[in-house]
């Protein structure tokens, strides 16, 4: 980057302070006058200028506090739980279009919908993927973030969908693309709700492909190891609290939060350690007992369904 | 009347359109200018992230890493900046410091990987799921106050910075 494009962006930087602080105070009158305040459709755009605001404050990885929790993709997890040989569960996921009204709800189904077509991906299920794949552009539309599926994306997606070689990886690049352009268009709000809306999902489908506990199963371990992931989750959540509709949706979490947060820690192994030229990092494993295995499907199952269905909207 | 209503709708528009356009400077910089792995296997990790830093600041990316996996973590920083960043991995638990770039020994060629006679990579297999801290400092002295954009640092004391995560199977040995 040369100085004088370092110079452009300061100066771009200090309008936007002003102008931002005067077109969100011009946005507040003109929405008052106009009666337009109840208006579901004006909610995501109010959203958005109090996160440009705040966003552009801080050096580092755009955090308030200056540290980024990232998410791990949902395609990361399902990845991993298809080599356990876990079979696919029919009737867990739904590929009906609906609608949603508020921008919470439309953002959590967005996240909801990217963890479905990782799940049906992974296990090569073309029809579902497809379908789920329209579901998504669809919610995307409504979330105001259509810009994220280029033409060469959704061409991609569905000239490939029938190769199950590449179904997966499109699959991957596509949340990979649309999280990039998310990020890229600062809209660090909607993205936490969608890697909640995410996490909840892939939570929902993991456990209820697990039919009963099974002491030492290694899908089980694999489920407890998202307290990390949880803690992420809450964390990138925690940054946006200022808005209502973060803060509605770290306290509808809690139920799936407080079971995660409740397991048990064991130190298993030296935190470092050297295998030939590798460098292997151990430590703690999370526990996870039959008890809280139950809980923590039935948290998650009843947060999933009060967002997927519309009526909740 | 008239006049004003028009003057407001233009510096509103004016606004709106230079919200749009401002802070994205770094972004996607991991993806155009880190060294990644020459292993084949080793996938993109969605977790990367770039940032813009100014100089002396120290920010943390943190990331879940899953067991049974390996990963590498590379990072990488505007030309413009003569001095390295420096960079630690932090076991968010302990808080222990599993690596260090500045006092690691160096035995990567000096053209891959490397900014200033500092390794900027760390490769390691994850035996159990761990969160780990990327924390990274800046060179030069701390920035004032929490690093808040207010305090209108020198344009040539900013820069970008990307961390680029890759992971893949960790392979299995023997039979």
């Amino acid at each position: 980057m040369s100085d004088s494009d370092i110079s452009v962006i300061i100066a771009r930087q200090m309008k936007k302070h002003y102008l931002t602080l005067f077109a969100t105070a011009l946005s507040v009158i003109v929405f008052t006058s106009c009666g337009g305040g109840d208006n579901a459709k004006s909610e995501p755009q109010e959203d958005t200028t109090a996160v440009d605001t705040n966003e552009v404050e801080m050096w580092g990885f755009d955090a308030m506090n200056g540290s980024s929790y990232q998410v791990p993709s949902p395609n990361e997890l399902f990845g991993i739980i298809k080599s356990s040989k876990l079979p696919y569960k029919d009737g867990l996921i739904t590929t009906a279009q609906v609608n949603y009204a508020s921008s919470k709800t439309q953002a959590l189904n967005f996240g909801r919908l990217t963890a479905d077509i990782a799940y049906t991906a992974s296990y090569e299920k073309f029809q579902e993927s497809i379908s789920n794949f329209d579901n998504l552009r669809k919610v995307g539309d409504d979330l105001g973030i259509s810009y994220v599926f280029d033409e060469l994306m959704v061409n991609r997606v569905k000239s490939n969908m029938d190769n199950s070689d590449s179904l997966e990886v499109i699959s991957t690049s596509s949340y990979q693309n649309i999280i990039g352009m998310l990020e890229q268009n600062e809209k660090g709000s909607t993205l936490a709700i969608i890697a909640a809306g995410g996490f909840v999902e892939s939570i929902y489908i993991l456990t209820n492909m697990i039919d009963t506990y099974k002491d030492g199963n290694e899908t089980i371990q694999r489920l407890a190891d998202q307290k990390l992931v949880m803690e992420n989750v809450l964390d990138y959540l925690n940054l946006f609290r200022d808005e209502d509709r973060v803060l509605e949706v770290l306290t509808d979490i809690q139920g799936v939060s407080d079971v995660f947060l409740n397991l048990d820690e064991v130190s298993v192994s030296q935190e470092v350690s050297q295998q030939g030229q590798k460098t292997v990092l151990g430590g703690n494993r999370i526990v996870m007992t039959a008890d809280e295995f139950n809980a923590l499907k039935k948290a998650a199952t009843d947060y999933r369904n009060s967002f997927s269905n519309p009526s909740e909207g | 009347m008239y006049g004003m209503s028009k003057l407001l709708f233009l510096i509103s528009v004016l606004g709106l359109t230079i919200g749009t356009l401002s802070a994205q400077d770094c972004k996607n910089f991991h993806k155009r200018k880190c060294y990644g792995s020459d292993n084949v296997s080793m996938m993109y990790n969605t977790q990367s992230k770039s940032g813009m830093f100014v100089l002396g600041h120290t920010s943390d990316l943190v990331f879940v890493a899953h067991s049974g996996q390996d990963y590498r973590v590379s990072l990488c920083q505007d030309n413009n900046v003569e001095e390295p960043i420096k960079f630690k991995i932090v076991d968010s638990r302990s808080q222990d410091v599993l690596f260090d770039n500045e006092t690691a020994s160096l035995d990567v060629p000096a053209d891959q990987g490397t900014e200033g006679g500092l390794p900027m990579f760390f490769e390691f297999s994850s035996e159990v799921t761990k969160k780990i801290i990327v924390r990274i400092t800046a060179p030069g002295p701390p920035p004032e106050e929490g690093g808040k954009k207010s305090a209108q640092p020198d344009p040539e004391s900013l820069f970008c910075v990307g961390v680029l995560i890759e992971n893949m199977a960790t392979p299995k040995l023997g039979f």
